[in-house]
């Protein structure tokens, strides 16, 4: 009764006080995040995300690090993700060019839709989780013509995740349909595709000449080399690192080209991968 | 006795696990565990014996971890126990940066990142292994070489529980750890009012993650006044008592000597006029002559009786897990026995051609495949003494990286022997893909099924590219 009573009065300035406090309370956060974040921000990160969101127009690949293997799994790491791969991906929606790589300085000042920047968010994050967490990297895609994109997120978490994914591996492709070849269909193959890009590691999309047009001092070698190189790889030499010439990873009679090839002339545009935690070039400093 | 067959995986075991103090020293007492695979020589396989007290082999061994967030204290507490125990000569006192900066261990191969110390509290003698991620842990189990029997769950009472606590749990139960002990740490930076609620909020999550809330032990204390000798009251006796809840509460794993009669066969011959001799290592068990026992693998199985037992040419009455044994066998044809099969008391062990298992694919650093495993590729399993080979499903994944771990199971064409928590290697050609270990054994595929479907799939994916 006492409480009603003493509500009623208070209504007013309490629904004030409730929000005020709430507001005060997240500034403390973000503030103790901050200096969390300072504190930590030696530590290194070898874990993490990389989350893609994509149709088969656009994709937006980030990576984002933490230190631990338990964070990454955990719920609250994979909403922020979740956030931070939205906020990018509308940051960039805009955008004409047709590939955008954002790096961690780039990706820090961007401005989310409610308030603050995405480090403000990831910092939020750092005080909640007490590990340090970062932005890493970002790629934005976007298909030229009539080309169309598809992408593949490792581990996938079923058939159903379609435009938001989030895993340990992800790639984007952009293929070049042929005149033949129908959506549906494409659609599979691209997933194939992106699968054997995650799986092989290809560093170049390559080019892919038919065998028997080969001919250039040793044909058959040549030929050996491309078709056979993940088991080239097992004796010693050197693995391939061309896209289409790499066998191909769902069926290791053809390789990649000669898949192609057989369904009509698809071409590889272009691709990306990121690997979570991979070492970059030039990230010494 | 053409004892000495070679046994690569047994072998890589050992050579590996020489490679740390600790290890070696688990070799001696591996009894005690529950290890499938032996690791142990002949040498060091006297079964500890209860009542003496003077040397360390005589405790038994288990293997425990701190698990936590990586602010909360775990290198701190394993130094402080060490210090502590260290004023009783019954640990070396090892420092925080010895333990922190613990070089990686490579582990049959693989890379793990734990540091790992030992000591000795009156009872019990202990590993003590620290990991920072969930991969090292599994990575853990999966080598076997330390599994831990229980765990240490530190949580510091300035934060409390933190939201990747439940991950640690998951952890902990996803590695087969039945009991946990909790140490409430930094009670010199908290109140008491702040502890309490830390233990409640304990309590709750581990009752949510299927342990026993109210009767885990949880210890209050501070760490670091343990290692810094001051305060004795939350410090010192803190770990102490930590201990003794560890000693008490987690149970100490049935020792393979308690085990039915177990041995894979390395090994058969006939000698002549007397009858059929099969030889291997017991893994567990003892089995006197006169014993009546099973053998089984590859879809077969028959019933005998030992009729003798022999070891380094000399005859014996009985055998114990750890003896290298020959043992002839009563109305089993040579012809029959193979390598790959093994014998047990009746009724204890199963055969079985499908089992899930967790798995280690080796990176190729680690000297494993660059490809990832897809669904319904065909691998070499290496187990006890027999392979097999068998068809891979992979759980929920399209595919498992090299360097990762996961559930995959297994399709073999032929029933062997197999069990829960029985470890085995993966192989494919000439190289060793990865490493696993049964987590359940399913029930049994008709080949000729198993066979089909894998037709079916190849058909599907040639059809696919035929409509073009």
């Amino acid at each position: 009764m006492q409480n009603s009573y003493y509500g009623k009065g208070a209504c007013a300035s309490r629904s004030n006080f409730i929000s005020w406090a709430k507001k005060w309370l997240l500034e403390e956060a973000q503030k103790e995040g901050w200096t969390r974040a300072t504190k930590l921000q030696s530590r290194p990160m070898s874990q993490g995300l990389i989350a893609l969101l994509a149709n088969n127009q656009q994709a937006t690949m980030i990576e984002v690090n933490c230190e631990t293997d338990f964070v990454a799994k955990n719920e609250k790491f994979v909403s922020m993700v979740t956030k931070l791969v939205e906020e990018c991906s509308g940051y960039l929606q805009g955008s004409q060019e047709s590939e955008v790589y954002l790096s961690k300085a780039e990706l820090d000042q961007i401005k989310t839709a409610e308030h603050g920047t995405l480090a403000d968010i990831v910092s939020l994050n750092i005080g909640n989780l007490g590990e340090n967490m970062a932005l890493r990297r970002g790629v934005f895609m976007q298909a030229t013509d009539n080309n169309v994109l598809s992408c593949y997120v490792h581990p996938s978490g079923g058939a159903d995740a379609r435009s938001l994914m989030l895993g340990k591996y992800g790639a984007v492709l952009e293929l070049v349909p042929s005149s033949l070849s129908q959506e549906s269909s494409l659609q599979d193959l691209g997933r194939d595709l992106c699968q054997h890009i995650v799986g092989m590691n290809p560093q170049t999309v390559g080019e892919y000449s038919p065998p028997l047009q080969i001919e250039h001092s040793s044909p058959s070698e040549q030929h050996d080399q491309g078709y056979r190189s993940d088991s080239g790889s097992e004796e010693g030499g050197e693995s391939q690192t061309q896209l289409l010439l790499q066998e191909f990873l769902l069926d290791s009679s053809m390789c990649v080209g000669e898949m192609l090839e057989a369904r009509g002339g698809v071409g590889v545009a272009r691709f990306k991968r990121f690997a979570c935690g991979e070492e970059l070039e030039g990230e010494g400093e | 006795m053409a004892a000495y067959m070679i046994r690569p995986f047994l072998e890589a075991t050992k050579m590996s696990t020489k490679s740390s103090l600790l290890i070696k020293y688990a070799n001696k007492v591996l009894k005690t565990q529950q290890l499938n695979i032996s690791v142990y020589s002949k040498l060091c396989a006297t079964p500890p014996a209860a009542g003496k007290k003077t040397f360390a082999r005589d405790k038994p061994h288990l293997n425990i971890g701190t698990i936590g967030h990586v602010d909360h204290g775990k290198t701190t507490l394993t130094a402080a126990i060490t210090k502590v125990l260290a004023g009783e000569k019954k640990a070396d006192f090892k420092e925080y940066a010895d333990i922190d900066n613990a070089p990686e261990e490579r582990k049959r191969g693989i890379t793990i990142n734990a540091a790992t110390v030992e000591y000795e509290t009156g009872a019990r003698h202990y590993g003590h292994v620290d990991c920072p991620g969930h991969a090292d842990y599994i990575k853990n189990m999966i080598t076997g070489t330390t599994q831990m029997d229980g765990a240490i769950l530190v949580v510091a009472a300035t934060d409390g529980t933190m939201p990747q606590t439940r991950e640690h749990l998951l952890l902990s139960k996803q590695i087969g750890i039945k009991r946990l002990v909790v140490f409430v740490n930094k009670a010199d930076a908290a109140d008491t009012e702040m502890q309490e609620l830390v233990e409640m909020e304990i309590r709750e999550l581990l009752t949510e993650f299927g342990f026993n809330g109210d009767e885990t032990p949880i210890i209050i204390g501070s760490a670091l006044k343990a290692l810094e000798g001051s305060d004795p009251d939350i410090g010192e006796e803190k770990v102490k008592e930590l201990l003794e809840a560890v000693d008490t509460y987690i149970q100490t794993p049935e020792r393979d000597l308690d085990k039915p009669f177990f041995m894979p066969i390395d090994s058969c011959f006939s000698i002549p006029g007397r009858g059929t001799v099969i030889s291997g290592k017991v893994e567990r068990g003892v089995v006197k002559k006169g014993d009546e026992c099973e053998i089984m693998g590859y879809d077969k199985k028959w019933k005998s009786t030992i009729t003798g037992i022999e070891m380094f040419k000399k005859s014996l009455d009985r055998g114990e897990a750890g003896d290298q044994m020959g043992a002839l066998i009563k109305g089993v044809k040579r012809d029959d026995m193979r390598r790959g099969l093994c014998i047990g008391k009746p009724g204890t062990m199963e055969m079985h051609n499908r089992f899930e298992a967790q798995i280690y694919l080796l990176s190729k650093d680690e000297g494993g495949r660059e490809k990832p495993v897809t669904p319904f590729s065909q691998v070499i399993t290496f187990c006890n003494t027999w392979s097999q080979p068998a068809l891979l499903e992979i759980e929920g994944k399209d595919l498992l990286m090299p360097g990762e771990d996961g559930k995959l199971v297994f399709n073999m064409f032929r029933k062997m022997v197999l069990e829960n928590n029985q470890r085995f290697t993966i192989r494919d050609g000439q190289v060793t893909m990865g490493y696993g270990v049964i987590s359940k054994v399913l029930p049994d595929r008709d080949p000729e099924e198993l066979e089909n479907t894998r037709k079916t799939l190849k058909k599907q994916r040639k059809a696919t590219e035929e409509n073009y």
